[in-house]
């Protein structure tokens, strides 16, 4: 349902917003909220805030939209009006230091447009990309569009021939040359593409090749794109067969080496199905070439020195599943994950949905030396998690990988800070307490200057109100307090501590 | 009726001391229902002398601007300074006697807790003063003519005026048939109503800018016949002019010389500015067309030359006036001004005003250390408890109180550590001078446990 939301002008008659006819202005004027977000870099650095309204509708099926922007201080600073097609809703927006770029839909009339508002607030791009009603309908829901500082922005949608592909629009903000790429349509199997990263020179990406959507055959690619001429530097394929391998982050260095992170697999393992073997860390240069290759084996190197789970003296209880991994500026790598376990479900058996389910606890922090050796290990206390697993059969990495999909960890995101060389882990924290009601937190844990520190942020929800809490700025939560009564929204941005 | 009367010669008469830092202050009214029942008398009193079209509407206003001036009350939003009621009621007494005609049976001067100078009539007998009104002026006959502005919009029943207008404005058969128009019409109906919006705020405008210039006259009048000076009235517009000019806020704080430690030197990444989506002065709005030049108030040049031709006045640099209770006046509510920022948490405009004033020599020395350790050591807690957010805004590029904004980047820049060394680094600089302040040393006692 559309939300009906007076819009600023109203705020030039707060001083007579009483009299009737007044209200029958206002009401007249409203604009209808079609959607709103934040607007989130790759980093999960918020940049702002958005609200997409309709304002009017227009002769010739046309729509006057209002678009209305707030800086990552929740200071207002433009609403714009748009004209076009009726029926455009945003997908995500991005801010690249150039311009402001909005990615939208329209599913009706079958295209993706590119939107964007230069650093003046005029429209700098205005591209419309028609595709199928089933590609409008497959779209990705994340990772639809990266933007590069000071360069352009990468459009990243599903474009299927014979087998389902994707299509890569890059499009440049500084006066360069705009490219695409699509998977090839001689191909056999399908392919999806997860932008990892980018710099002045090139795009990394991540490619998931698979032969149907229950395949047990699937692999991970890595490509490198040259950012000037959309030319595919190299394509490094981490086969089943050989060479198993996830990428969970990939970083372009100063010489653009292509850090690459993860875990790896006994070869003709499935990196979704089964447990890895370790994690590791390799650098290819741009023409594809291996430089460096380092491991650390589950059993080897990382088991001897793991901690007990927190309140017991099990050192090996459970498995761990990784969120994310993170290169800071001094070439120190870290490992951010949780420690769970597959158990029976009790109420599943009886007769509930679910026969297993996972527990997750503790959060893990590996922190890595430069040449990727591990320097320590830490566990961080955190409320216990239980999830129906939703799926019983395969093994307790299988689950979780499902389950992290479904957002059922409580790792929220990473925030990396470059110019203070910081790093921000989110995790969503229940704390039960005897004597006590039970708390809700965000729980934060934070890398900076070698040092690795925690701070918490209780969330109030009680009889009068409730909190949320969303992604803001580095180092800050938004904190949306809903007070029952009034039925009004504060929202504040808080720092997390260190 | 009795009842209302003692509370304001209650406030009239309490005792006070003349040395700023001892007189007493109270955000609330010793009693708040005695408070809250004045209020609601003025008001009930105002409302029933309402009448003709539209009445029960004018009333349903006034009657919301009651509880929401409560409300503020009960926010804090005011100060209860029983000497500044007796120094200024003195003043108000004197423009009473001169002038028969003014009824102020149910008149009350509220001190508003805002350091712009500025007053205010509400119409129904309240009226407010803020408290940098009383930093900003030099003479009594300053405030005088102030006073008599804000009472001349009672007596021209301004405030009365205003939304009887607007109620008829909004009602008439004209407003009426183009809202019916804009409901029919079925292409660019919200673009349609903003314009009609538009153009009645312009039009609203207008006439709150010929009802300045009519208290202006009426003031003057009033004024005239009191033993003030009325060359004082375009001095004092003179000096509320700072704000419309906006070199409000204008002093340049340099926070890298007062946070600037041998033990803790001051960091520049603390003032460091963020990326803004765009680069622009003022807020984009494509669907506003009224001006931002138009104001409540015409301009005060403009506001002066009438008076000067009205009245004929002519050079009147030279002469002096009267001083009897200005600089109490003025010292108590620069220490206020102060207080009442570092009691109610707005620390970025409790530094402002502390480095300005510890600058122009107004605050002591032993006075502005105690205080700005005592804001370091709130700010400390209130980051702590991630409440920071709730009391100090983040900077604004769009916003032209500049030096303010410098403030509160800082402030929001700093991480939690970083306090806790600077609110060490601060007290230990300055403890050997203030051994014997307690409430510096209890600061300083606070950050030495923290800093171990």
């Amino acid at each position: 349902m559309k939300q009906k939301l007076l819009f600023t002008l109203a705020c030039l008659f707060v001083s007579i917003s009483f009299y009737a006819q007044q209200k029958k202005l206002t009401g007249i004027a409203a604009f209808d909220l079609v959607n709103s977000g934040a607007l989130m870099d790759k980093k999960n650095n918020v940049d702002g805030y958005y609200f997409f309204f309709q304002a009017d509708k227009l002769k010739n099926k046309k729509r006057e939209y209002a678009i209305r922007m707030l800086d990552n201080s929740l200071n207002e600073i433009a609403t714009k009006s748009y004209i076009g097609d009726k029926g455009l809703s945003v997908l995500t927006t991005k801010f690249n230091n150039q311009a402001l770029m909005y990615s939208l839909v329209n599913e009706k009339e079958k295209y993706f447009k590119l939107l964007a508002f230069d650093k003046q607030g005029n429209v700098q791009i205005d591209r419309n990309i028609p595709v199928e009603k089933k590609e409008i309908k497959e779209r990705y829901s994340r990772d639809i569009l990266m933007p590069i500082d000071d360069k352009g922005f990468l459009f990243n949608f599903r474009k299927n021939n014979k087998r389902s592909g994707y299509t890569l629009e890059y499009q440049a903000t500084d006066g360069n040359k705009s490219w695409s790429y699509s998977t090839p349509k001689d191909v056999k199997m399908n392919f999806e593409a997860t932008p990892m990263a980018a710099n002045k020179n090139y795009i990394a990406v991540m490619e998931y090749a698979y032969k149907s959507n229950f395949s047990k055959d699937s692999d991970v690619h890595l490509l490198l794109f040259d950012i000037h001429t959309g030319k595919l530097q190299f394509k490094k394929e981490f086969t089943k067969e050989e060479d198993p391998r996830f990428l969970s982050n990939v970083y372009l260095d100063d010489e653009n080496n292509v850090v690459v992170l993860g875990e790896y697999f006994e070869a003709k393992d499935n990196f979704v199905r089964d447990e890895s073997l370790g994690i590791y860390t390799q650098v290819y240069n741009v023409n594809g070439e291996l430089i460096s290759n380092s491991k650390n084996d589950w059993e080897k190197d990382i088991k001897p020195i793991m901690p007990s789970e927190i309140g017991t003296n099990d050192k090996n209880r459970g498995h761990i599943f990784f969120n994310d991994f993170v290169k800071t500026k001094t070439g120190e790598y870290f490992a951010i994950g949780e420690r769970f376990r597959k158990i029976a479900n009790a109420w599943g058996i009886i007769g509930g949905t679910s026969y297993t389910q996972l527990v997750i606890t503790d959060a893990i922090m590996i922190h890595f030396n430069s040449d990727f050796s591990i320097k320590d290990i830490q566990a961080f206390e955190k409320g216990k998690s239980r999830v129906d697993s939703m799926i019983d059969f395969g093994s307790p990495q299988y689950n979780a990988h499902f389950m992290s999909y479904k957002g059922a960890f409580d790792y929220k995101y990473t925030q990396f800070d470059e110019r203070r060389n910081k790093f921000y882990s989110i995790f969503y924290d229940f704390e039960r307490i005897k004597g006590e009601q039970n708390k809700y937190a965000y729980k934060a844990i934070i890398y900076n200057d070698g040092e690795i520190t925690e701070d918490k942020i209780y969330m109030k929800n009680d009889y009068d109100t409730q909190t949320y809490v969303m992604p803001g700025k580095i180092g800050h939560v938004l904190l949306l307090e809903y007070d029952r009564k009034q039925k009004s929204v504060l929202a504040r941005l808080a720092k997390l501590n260190l | 009726m009795n009842r209302f009367l003692l509370v304001v010669l209650l406030i009239m008469l309490a005792s006070f001391s003349t040395k700023a830092q001892q007189y007493r202050v109270n955000y609330l009214p010793n009693d708040l229902d005695v408070l809250e029942d004045y209020l609601e008398h003025i008001n009930d009193t105002f409302i029933d002398n309402i009448e003709g079209k539209h009445s029960s509407k004018v009333k349903k206003v006034f009657k919301k601007k009651d509880e929401k001036i409560f409300r503020t009350v009960k926010d804090s939003a005011y100060s209860f300074i029983p000497a500044i009621d007796q120094k200024m009621g003195a003043i108000a007494q004197e423009i009473y006697q001169k002038n028969p005609s003014i009824n102020p049976a149910n008149y009350q001067f509220f001190i508003k807790n805002s350091i712009v100078p500025n007053a205010a009539c509400y119409g129904d007998g309240m009226f407010e003063v803020n408290l940098g009104l009383l930093t900003s002026l030099e003479y009594d006959d300053e405030l005088a003519f102030i006073l008599c502005h804000e009472i001349a919009h009672k007596l021209l029943n301004h405030s009365m005026k205003k939304v009887k207008a607007r109620v008829t404005t909004l009602n008439s058969d004209e407003t009426k048939q183009r809202i019916r128009k804009l409901k029919r019409t079925r292409y660019g109906q919200s673009r349609a109503a903003l314009l009609v919006m538009n153009e009645l705020s312009v039009d609203f405008l207008n006439h709150s800018q010929e009802a300045e210039m009519q208290a202006d006259s009426l003031g003057f009048v009033l004024l005239s016949k009191t033993k003030y000076n009325t060359s004082k009235s375009i001095s004092s517009l003179r000096k509320l002019q700072r704000e419309e000019d906006d070199l409000f806020f204008s002093y340049r704080v340099q926070l890298d010389s007062v946070f600037d430690h041998e033990s803790y030197p001051f960091q520049e990444y603390w003032l460091e500015e963020e990326q803004s989506l765009f680069d622009v002065s003022e807020k984009i709005n494509d669907f506003t067309s009224t001006s931002k030049d138009i104001k409540t108030h015409p301009e005060t040049e403009e506001r002066i030359q009438k008076i000067k031709s009205d009245f004929k006045l002519n050079s009147l640099d030279s002469i002096s006036g009267d001083t009897t209770y200005i600089k109490s006046l003025e010292e108590i509510a620069n220490f206020h001004s102060i207080q009442y920022t570092i009691d109610l948490n707005f620390l970025d405009l409790a530094i402002y005003q502390l480095i300005e004033k510890y600058d122009r020599k107004i605050i002591s020395e032993e006075y502005y250390y105690t205080k700005m350790a005592s804001v370091l050591k709130i700010l400390y807690e209130a980051r702590e408890n991630h409440h920071l957010g709730k009391y100090i805004p983040h900077k604004n590029n769009l916003s032209e109180e500049e030096h303010l904004n410098t403030i509160r980047l800082f402030l929001h820049n700093l991480e939690l550590s970083e306090i806790k060394k600077i609110g060490w680094a601060f007290c230990e600089t300055h403890q050997e001078k203030l051994a014997h302040h307690q409430d510096f040393m209890q600061t300083y006692q606070f950050f030495k446990n923290l800093n171990p």
